[in-house]
């Protein structure tokens, strides 16, 4: 897996196991805004720090050529010993291709930073930009509203800052300007941007060791279908399915199963039960799936997952539960027998 | 499960007797070709829950089975002792569709809020008959509740 990474920092072979491009998500024609956020580590001679990465793009396709503009704002904060400091740069470009393959073209890039020394001063300047970011937008979920995708941060676009250790993922969130209901994109792009930083902050702290935080999780997904009332249905395109939809929080969520499942002993069989209900809510995996070639990859693995802790054998009563429930969530019923069995054993 | 049998008339009958009717054989009663979208009374909605065990009540679905619109209000009784519960919506071949963990005991599909969503909006919607469950669980993560596959229609 590795598709939908947000903050988990990209190393070469986690980049070489990302999906190629697949041919039939393309962007419907119309005005589109899409957000990008993902945050990781920098470092460089004698400091460490972090970088968080914000975009904001504005595109419009017609007959399936893509045209627009865009910008991402670097923030960074970093310390070393006895010095410390930030920087804040803005990158800008514009983006084209296809409808299929979007591309975006950096053409320029300011910024400043600040460093508090040893000695108790500060000094700040400019920084100085380097390189042209060119990076293709792979697509990984296509309705007629919205879209869902990710391209590649290199390691060196924080070099301003010292530098990243890896390439970073941006997880790529575009909605059609015509399927918002107020006609307020500012507002709403601005919600997504809110949402999807605290999907990162919660990716994070799992990914740091920390158990996940369900009821922060489920806090954000309900606010997720708030702000996905704000969109109508437009029927001017081809659908996969009839009942497909995007939840704004997919990426989120693919980040965190590919984190439990790289990590299986961090989470117990309800946690996963629980992951696959949060899957399914935004329409990553089942027929609401926009994307049922990705929805087949991860329903996969996690029965594979089940399958494998069923194989290893069962804990307790509430261990066989999480499986159960589980394996009913994903409508394998064989499993589902398997396991109720495990059930009325350890649940005496 | 509606089904239709036909019986000819004792009119019917009588007519072809006279010759009043031209009749050939009396026709079989047929069983018809049930629609794609078949309608399940509530008299005979499954109450067998999904998941069975000690200490696991049924929970009680309260949702209308038929005639429920686009975005439905699955509702549902609460469990002692429970204090979240998940749902599962799945299709009319039995796949997964849509799921939804909370502590209330109702939400709409779609979820979002205490009022249904706008018609016309994207998002999960009630496009075909299809089924739902709910899981009723207590603080330890024990399941406590199980519901029955109840169908559900537009």
């Amino acid at each position: 897996m590795g598709v939908l990474l947000l903050s988990t920092i990209v190393t070469p072979n986690d980049a070489a196991a990302q999906p190629s491009f697949q041919p039939g998500l393309v962007l419907p024609d119309g005005q589109w805004t899409a957000t990008a956020v993902t945050a990781g580590p920098i470092t460089g001679a004698g400091f460490a720090g972090a970088i968080i990465y914000d975009g904001a793009f504005s595109f419009i396709v017609t007959d399936g050529v893509v045209a627009g503009d865009w910008n991402i704002l670097g923030t960074s904060n970093f310390s070393g010993g006895c010095f410390s400091g930030n920087g804040a740069y803005v990158i800008e470009g514009i983006i084209d291709g296809t409808a299929a393959g979007p591309v975006l073209r950096q053409t320029g890039g300011y910024g400043n930073s600040t460093v508090s020394l040893c000695d108790g001063t500060e000094q700040s300047g400019p920084i100085s930009m380097s390189g042209a970011l060119t990076a293709p937008i792979t697509l990984t979920s296509v309705s007629c509203e919205q879209a869902v995708g990710h391209f590649k941060l290199p390691a060196d676009m924080a070099v301003a800052s010292g530098g990243a250790s890896s390439d970073l993922v941006a997880p790529f969130i575009a909605t059609r300007a015509e399927a918002v209901l107020s006609h307020d994109m500012e507002i709403y792009s601005g919600e997504v941007t809110a949402l999807t930083l605290e999907g990162l902050d919660l990716t994070n702290s799992v990914e740091g060791g920390e158990l996940l935080d369900f009821v922060a999780l489920n806090e954000i997904l309900g606010r997720a279908e708030e702000l996905y009332r704000q969109l109508r249905l437009i029927n001017d395109c081809d659908r996969r399915n009839a009942g497909e939809f995007i939840n704004s929080l997919q990426s989120t969520i693919a980040g965190l199963i590919d984190t439990a499942l790289a990590h299986p002993d961090q989470f117990s069989s309800h946690d996963i039960a629980r992951l696959i209900s949060a899957a399914l809510r935004v329409g990553l995996i089942g027929d609401g799936a926009a994307d049922p070639d990705l929805a087949s990859q991860y329903e996969r693995e996690l029965i594979n997952e089940l399958e494998r802790r069923l194989d290893e054998g069962l804990d307790d009563c509430v261990d066989a539960a999480g499986l159960v429930v589980g394996a009913d969530l994903l409508g394998v019923d064989g499993l589902l027998e398997a396991i109720q069995t495990d059930l009325d054993a350890l649940c005496l | 499960m509606f089904i239709i049998r036909a019986r000819y008339s004792i009119l019917a009958g009588f007519l072809c007797l006279f010759g009043i009717l031209a009749c050939g054989q009396p026709a079989e009663p047929a069983n018809p070709t049930l629609p794609a979208a078949t309608i399940i009374p509530s008299a005979i909605v499954p109450s067998e829950p999904v998941i069975t065990g000690k200490g696991i009540v049924v929970i009680q679905q309260t949702t209308s089975t038929e005639n429920v619109g686009t975005f439905p209000l699955f509702q549902w009784e609460a469990v002692p002792g429970a204090v979240r519960y998940i749902l599962v919506v799945k299709t009319g071949e039995s796949r997964p569709y849509w799921s939804w963990e909370g502590a209330e005991t109702s939400v709409y599909l779609g979820g979002g809020g205490s009022e249904p969503p706008p018609e016309g909006s994207v998002g999960p919607r009630l496009f075909e008959p299809m089924t739902w469950t709910v899981y009723a669980f207590a603080a330890d993560d024990r399941l406590v509740g199980a519901s029955a596959r109840r169908p559900i229609s537009p």
